[in-house]
């Protein structure tokens, strides 16, 4: 199941220490060679090292082949349709607005002035999200899960979540500039346990 | 091949392999065409150097006595930016702009006729 | 004698200068004139950022205020900076006298500033300026949701603009490729020269797509018809960001060049591994004109893969720059001067802009903070905490060859503490805030989402870097009303600028050249004066006394 939390925190796990690794070194590199070489009055003369730098582009290659094959392979587990989801939602957004519609349990949950919809799902379950726009292009972010998209008008965009735990998730929000209330167009996320959730499908 | 061309020409065949690897990728027709179509016109743009250098044409040693000063130049430009401005702020600007620019032009084509085509450099090698 | 060059305070001089030097300091002055306007912009957002709840503007007006800030560094400072130190620089160091094209030169000059005005003519209008961010999104841009003249006199404004900047980066290139003196090969002219070159090849293929898109998002807004199928607002994202991504580098490679050369020079060494250095610029610019869709992963369709692919490659040639430019410290002679310790600001500040470049590079890490604070935070230590760096010791290293007078070294150094305290403050904590949650182009944040801490002290921050910068302005007038001399050379510099008088005379070079058989021509000449010629044999050395004696 594609489970967008883990996938980024898999590749972020490589690429910041190796960030910081890299920085140490390298930052720590120039400072010392400029504070030591205040010292010095008679320059050294050397203006290349072929063997030096063909292994330097060497251990460069190989690092960066390192750090695209944990970004593939994570990118292969998620972002693209789902395979046998659980539920399918459709995402509508325009101008400030959210609108969820629920095809098979026919619901619709859709912002209002003053209030922020919120989207409800089930925990643990492959979650179908087919987002359009219906003016200009918005974004659909759920910070927590750590993934967005585009929603472009006329072009519905498929994706497949896995909300992990059950709970609220405050953080979602519009996050591809769409004008005055962009900032304002923001929604939340009741995650529930699976039980719950027939419930509350079957109620509403 | 010296120098100059060789230059757009490398850069062309990077800018070639670059496009090879996105149409491996399954790239969509609009990005194959735009990396493709840079890397097809440095590669006109080299050949264009290459063909000046053959003819003879802007070698190093050679210049055009330039004014110092070139009033239909930046008059040109002036006119330019007010044809293009005009389109949104009306036939007034572009009918004005047309005129400025004829002018510019008439004053480039003075100028260019009063300067001779080819000054010696002035820069001699030094010694050693 | 030296006949030196005092610029006339004439009006048609000024107005109409064919010299490659006036136009390239009319084109900075400029620049810095918009960069106070687009500072200012900055300035009033961060105050308004300082604290949750909207304070000094309006979300309308904010939304302006990011838009009109974004451009202006971008199409209006930066570009037009970094293409008038080319401008200025490249025919001294190539031993020509003019630059080739120079009507076109000063043409295009021209073509950016008023280029530059019509998109702040739209505060003027009814509608009020541009509010569609500086990349001009369709169909945000088009004439349904921004309708006015205030977005039509910006997109017409951003395509003179790149017009002008355009036509100078081909004079430019053209001078490099067709001008040197003889004797200077292509593997002979410096390090900075060949960042110039490749800057206007990115300059020369990449800049038509913008004002193709701008043209495209006219003609749009007037008759329809171009962007409104379901493919068009992905079109234009591709057409833009064709252009967008190469124009940031080049708003990077002349610095970095700047940077090369400062370092070099205040380490008394040549530039450790030229050859690497080329081959290193060629592959990074090509690289830099193919990743542009790593700004569209998170659109379904895009060929993500590639792009993060060759986005995540960049680093090789980037670690190329980084060995070249430490080797070059090995062993130095160092004088922190002002102009080196910007430069070294640089090489640390940009470590981390490029470093975070790689981290968004991959898709899956991009799907999260695409569009957040850690992104403005990313392109803010490439572009401020790393170019303008770079841009100020560029500014350190050459304003004796302008102006021929010195700026003070203990103002700069108050001026380089306060800009690293500042930029860093400002910009670090935009990393957190980003991963935290926040999205940008927002004019306003909840209270109770934890991010009020970073915010103000980013605020913070942005106040220090404008008083940095009344530093550096006093430095300047003192320097320039209170005149100390510079001299031809006031550093021992390497390359041929600093074989003329400073400022250089009308033509540039009213003497003889030294002899031209290396990338470093000064440098040789010194060493043999004092008899020092150490017969080192290296590549790069021997390939370039083996080469022709003609100028390519």
């Amino acid at each position: 199941m594609p489970n967008t939390q883990d996938a980024y925190g898999d590749v972020e796990g490589v690429f910041l220490p190796v960030a910081v690794g890299v920085f140490v070194l390298v930052a720590g590199a120039i400072v010392v060679l400029a504070l030591r070489g205040r010292r010095r009055t008679d320059p050294g003369q050397r203006a290349n090292n072929v063997p030096l730098e063909l292994a330097i582009v060497a251990v460069l290659a190989v690092t960066a082949a390192i750090l695209v094959t944990i970004s593939f392979s994570a990118e292969d587990r998620i972002g693209s349709a789902a395979v046998s989801p659980a539920l399918r939602i459709r995402v509508v957004a325009a101008k400030w607005r959210w609108r969820f519609e629920y095809p098979a349990q026919r619901i619709a949950i859709q912002g209002v002035e003053g209030r922020v919809p919120t989207l409800v799902v089930p925990a643990g379950r492959e979650v179908e999200i087919e987002g359009v726009s219906l003016d200009v292009i918005h974004a659909f972010w759920v910070p927590e899960l750590r993934f967005q998209r585009q929603l472009i008008p006329d072009r519905p965009t498929r994706f497949a979540l896995v909300f992990p735990r059950p709970g609220f998730l405050s953080s979602g929000r519009c996050s591809f500039f769409c004008g005055l209330r962009h900032q304002d167009m923001r929604f939340g996320v009741e995650v529930m346990t699976p039980a719950r959730f027939r419930a509350w499908a079957q109620r509403a | 091949m010296s120098g100059g061309p060789l230059v757009p020409l490398a850069w062309s065949a990077l800018l070639a392999v670059h496009t090879t690897v996105l149409i491996g990728f399954g790239g969509d027709e609009l990005p194959v065409l735009l990396l493709g179509g840079a890397a097809a016109a440095a590669a006109l743009f080299a050949l264009w150097l290459a063909l000046r250098r053959r003819r003879g044409r802007g070698a190093t040693g050679e210049l055009r006595a330039v004014p110092d000063v070139s009033p239909p130049a930046a008059l040109a430009a002036v006119a330019v930016a007010g044809l293009v401005l005009g389109a949104e702020l009306g036939t007034w600007l572009v009918l004005i702009s047309a005129g400025l620019l004829a002018l510019g032009l008439g004053g480039l084509v003075r100028e260019l006729r009063a300067s001779p085509t080819t000054v010696r450099d002035t820069l001699r090698r030094g010694p050693g | 004698m030296t006949t030196v060059a005092v610029p006339r305070a004439d009006a048609p001089g000024a107005f109409g200068a064919t010299d490659h030097k006036r136009v390239a300091v009319r084109m900075a002055l400029t620049a810095v004139a918009f960069f106070a306007a687009g500072g200012m912009l900055a300035l009033v957002m961060r105050a308004e950022l300082a604290e949750p709840g909207l304070q000094v503007v309006s979300t309308g007006t904010y939304n302006v205020l990011f838009t009109m800030h974004g451009s202006t560094m971008v199409y209006l400072f930066v570009t037009p900076f970094a293409l008038a130190l080319g401008l200025y620089l490249i025919p001294l160091e190539i031993g020509a006298a003019e630059t080739a094209g120079p009507r076109w030169a000063l043409a295009g000059s021209w073509l950016l500033t008023l280029g530059g005005l019509s998109m702040y003519a739209g505060f003027l209008t009814r509608n009020g300026a541009a509010a569609a961010t500086w990349v001009g999104f369709d169909p945000l841009s088009d004439a349904v949701n921004s309708p006015g003249e205030g977005m039509d006199l910006w997109i017409l404004g951003v395509a003179l603009a790149a017009l002008g900047e355009w036509i100078v980066g081909l004079c430019i290139l053209l001078t490099v490729l067709r001008k040197r003196t003889p004797g200077m090969t292509m593997l002979r002219i410096p390090v900075f020269a060949w960042a110039m070159t490749v800057t206007c090849l990115m300059v020369a293929f990449a800049f038509p797509a913008l004002i193709a898109a701008m043209g495209l998002l006219w003609v749009e807004r007037q008759w329809g018809g171009i962007f409104d199928s379901s493919e068009g607002p992905v079109a234009y994202q591709h057409l833009f960001w064709f252009y967008g991504h190469p124009v940031v580098y080049v708003m990077f490679f002349p610095f970095v060049g700047a940077v090369a050369e400062c370092v070099s020079v205040f380490s008394g060494r040549r530039f450790f591994g030229y050859l690497a250095m080329v081959g290193s610029l060629l592959l990074f610019t090509s690289l830099s004109m193919s990743v542009w869709a790593h700004h569209m992963f998170t659109i379904d369709g895009v060929t993500v893969k590639y792009f993060s692919l060759l986005s995540i490659s960049l680093a090789i040639p980037a670690g190329i720059e980084y060995v070249d430019m430490i080797g070059t410290l090995w062993g130095g002679a160092v004088r922190l001067t002002t102009a080196m310790l910007f430069a070294l600001g640089f090489l640390v500040q940009f470590l981390v802009g490029g470093l975070t470049g790689i981290f968004v590079g991959s898709s899956v890490l991009d799907y999260h903070v695409n569009n957040s604070y850690f992104v403005v935070a990313h392109f803010h230590y490439t572009l401020f905490a790393g170019s303008f760096f770079g841009a100020m010791a560029a500014v350190y290293l050459w304003w004796p060859k302008v102006t021929g007078t010195l700026l003070r070294e203990g103002l700069g150094r108050v001026h380089f503490w306060l800009s690293v305290a500042g930029a860093n403050l400002t910009f670090f904590p935009m990393f957190l805030l980003g991963r935290d949650g926040m999205t940008r182009r927002v004019a306003d944040y909840p209270g109770d989402q934890g991010w009020n801490l970073e915010n103000a002290l980013s605020s913070l921050g942005a106040a220090l870097i404008a008083v940095s910068l009344l530093v550096f302005a006093v430095n300047a007038v003192v320097s320039l009303v209170f005149r100390r001399p510079a001299g031809d050379d006031p550093w021992e510099g390497h390359t041929l600028e600093w074989a003329t008088s400073s400022p250089p005379p009308r033509h540039n070079f009213d003497r003889a050249l030294p002899p031209i058989r290396s990338y470093h021509p000064l440098y040789d000449l010194r060493q043999g004066e004092t008899g020092e010629e150490r017969a080192e044999s290296s590549p790069e050395s021997e390939l370039a006394k083996a080469g022709p004696e003609e100028h390519s």
